[in-house]
């Protein structure tokens, strides 16, 4: 067995966790940003974090060709250590180590990235209340009417998002 | 590390910090034709966790950090709006005296044949054919109807002059006459303004500044001192936590939240009367027709300024108050009456001396063919007591004497400069009535050297030229609150254009952030089937 291909599979892994864990720094910064609302830095972020992930879907592609030439499938941390254990035992606790660190960044990912989500929903749900109330300040403030008599006053309700939340 | 309750902790407080930001965008929106609001602005800043350490973690969830209001600004020119309030007392005191002027204006209009400019004429006319007819009845029958006609012009220019001033500011006796004054109206609208900014106040002490509650106070407040304003000129005293202290000139009429110093109102006999010592009303009293003074509630109204006339100016009330008061240079009820009461003595004095002069005789009614020495009281016109001192526009009238049915030979129309050539039978002679129609064209040192006819049509041109005057400088007044206003709604309004260029920058950044998170989530799938 080449351990040359090991060392070259911690390298990448290495970079993938890098390159995540920036990825957490951009997605915390994110949220700060959409919390505040500043909008002209929110496409900046957007950019940083685009071209971050196309980093990442190289690294991914190369770490799957290694797998691929390893084991002949794209696998799983755990496969791979399993791998090891059985042709190469020195790589695994390294492999092992990064295992750990995989495995305790993707709930922070993830947690921040539905963070994100759930704040992007809110601020635009808040864009389109934006847009209604400005149209309602163009449209003439009347009244409507039904047999029953007037049905509605215009009021213009922003609360509605407190349901959404 | 951020702990998960911890985060969604922080996202909940921002969903909601958020939303109350984004309420007082709505809340700009809403209002942006509500006249007297200023745009407000949510100002976010970083929550302080200072306070949570140690192991209270109820604490430390609570202040987990995040993002908090720091306070809901408001745009707002302090300098701008005292300005604005000071030109608006300007404005309404001009609008105030231009109205006076107009009515006055009417007053004095001659156009119609009944005004005093065509009475002073027919009279002359009048005399000019008693000249040619001395002997005639009809001739004086002729002048004397003129001559009344002239007192009736007189007299009823003085009851409009009455009226006008008596609108604005009551008759100076009665409480009813006050009560359905002008200035009463304004008065009442004035003290409940006062009692409305001290609510304010109240409501500004407990209400913690820089929230959008305060804010709403903070331009109610304004609105209300710019009503004040067109009332009477203010001073505003701006505290911290925005209420304000109000003085009228230098009294205090606001302090917080109460009202130390309320307008009380009374006529001008009353105020006489309550005056220790009394002033005697009217001889001695040369003020307004009504007097307000500051009282203070908050101490059994206790009188602050007895006499409060002379610090109020400006506003609707200053132009009230001084609308019918001589003597303070400017062109109003006060000085057209004081100009018919002088023109009206000046006549009395004119054809009263003329008439009873050494040397004037009239015809014996007894013989018609012979002339009489005039006596001494043989007046043509006289005042309310029947002599020819005192004399107004208001109570000048012909001599009971001159109406009775032999009075019409009561006229001088003969005049003999030599004494020892006096002829009784000469009663075609008609030299005091050419003297008489002699003061036509005659300047007369109690008209500033002017004639009857000219002083009149002068008061006339006067009271035209401040009319034209006073209507200049309030549309210049009104073209500089126009623009301090316009000024205040650049600094205070809402500008859709702005909301709308935000609005379109967020849905933007909003929906290509959207875009962002599909390929987060491929990569994220990635790195969890990688994790497994």
């Amino acid at each position: 067995m080449d351990k040359k291909i090991f060392y070259n599979l911690i390298e990448i892994l290495d970079k993938e966790i890098d390159a995540y864990s920036r990825l957490k720094d951009l997605f915390e910064e994110k949220k700060e940003i959409l919390k505040q609302s500043k909008a002209d830095e929110l496409g900046n972020v957007d950019n940083r974090i685009i071209t971050l992930n196309s980093e990442i879907t190289k690294l991914n592609k190369s770490r799957e060709k290694i797998s691929i030439d390893i084991i002949g499938e794209s696998v799983n941390m755990s496969r791979f250590i399993e791998y090891a254990k059985e042709n190469a035992p020195e790589f695994v606790p390294a492999l092992e180590e990064r295992k750990v660190k995989i495995c305790n960044i993707i709930p922070e990912l993830t947690l921040l990235n539905n963070q994100n989500v759930e704040l992007l929903k809110h601020g635009i749900i808040i864009s389109n209340k934006m847009l209604e109330t400005i149209i309602n300040a163009f449209a003439p403030q009347g009244c409507n009417y039904n047999g029953a008599g007037k049905t509605d006053t215009h009021d213009i309700d922003m609360w509605t998002i407190n349901e959404e939340v | 590390m951020v702990s998960l309750l911890s985060s969604l902790n922080m996202t909940a407080n921002t969903l909601s910090i958020n939303e109350q930001a984004i309420g007082v965008v709505s809340h700009n929106v809403s209002n942006m034709n509500t006249e007297g609001y200023s745009k407000q602005k949510v100002n976010l800043a970083t929550r302080n966790i200072g306070g949570a350490i140690g192991n209270n973690v109820t604490a430390q969830i609570r202040a987990n950090g995040g993002v908090m209001i720091a306070n809901v600004m408001r745009y707002t020119d302090s300098y701008l709006n005292n300005y604005y309030r000071d030109q608006l007392s300007t404005q309404n005191k001009l609008d105030q005296q231009l109205d006076t002027l107009k009515d006055l204006a009417t007053i004095l209009d001659d156009l119609e044949s009944e005004g005093l400019d065509s009475a002073l004429s027919e009279f002359y006319e009048a005399l000019n054919n008693l000249n040619e007819y001395p002997a005639s009845s009809t001739a004086r029958t002729n002048f004397i109807e003129t001559a009344k006609t002239l007192t009736s012009v007189l007299n009823s220019k003085s009851i409009e002059l009455d009226e006008l001033t008596t609108k604005a500011l009551g008759d100076g006796i009665n409480q009813e006459s006050l009560e359905n004054s002008k200035i009463y109206v304004q008065y009442e609208a004035l003290n409940d303004k006062l009692t409305e900014l001290a609510d304010i106040n109240r409501a500004l002490q407990v209400t913690q500044t820089g929230t959008l509650e305060a804010n709403n106070l903070l331009d109610k407040r304004d609105t209300i001192l710019n009503e004040i304003s067109q009332f009477v000129d203010i001073s505003v005293d701006e505290k911290d936590n925005g209420t304000v202290n109000v003085s009228i000139g230098t009294t205090e009429v606001i302090k917080g939240s109460k009202v130390v110093g309320q307008l009380n109102i009374q006529t001008a006999k009353s105020y006489c009367e309550s005056q220790n010592p009394p002033i005697t009303y009217p001889d001695d009293w040369d003020g307004e027709n009504a007097v307000i003074s500051i009282i203070n509630p908050q101490e059994n109204n206790k009188v602050v300024v007895s006499n409060a006339n002379s610090m109020i100016t400006e506003g609707t009330l200053g132009g009230l108050l001084h609308s019918a008061t001589a003597g303070n240079g400017e062109t109003n009820a006060g000085t057209v009456r004081e100009s018919l009461d002088t023109l009206a003595q000046t006549i009395a004095d004119i054809f009263n001396e003329l008439n009873t002069r050494e040397g004037a005789y009239c015809i014996d009614p007894n013989d018609t063919g012979k002339l009489i020495d005039s006596a001494d009281d043989n007046l043509l016109f006289v005042g309310a007591d029947g002599t020819g001192t005192g004399i107004t526009a208001g109570n000048i009238k012909l001599n009971d004497a001159l109406l009775t049915e032999d009075g019409i030979w009561n006229i001088s129309c003969a005049y003999f400069d030599d004494p020892a050539n006096v002829d009784l039978n000469a009663v075609g002679n008609s030299q005091n009535v050419v003297a008489m129609l002699g003061t036509r064209d005659s300047k007369q040192d109690a008209l500033n050297g002017m004639s009857l006819e000219s002083f009149y049509t002068s008061l006339v041109g006067k009271v035209a030229s401040a009319g034209s005057s006073i209507q200049t400088l309030y549309d210049t007044q009104t073209s500089v609150v126009d623009s301090v206003l316009t000024k205040i709604k650049n600094t205070s309004g809402v500008d859709l254009n702005e909301e709308l260029v935000d609005l379109v920058k967020y849905q933007t950044a909003y929906s290509a952030a959207a875009q962002v998170f599909n390929t987060c989530n491929s990569c994220l799938d990635v790195l969890m089937t990688l994790g497994g």
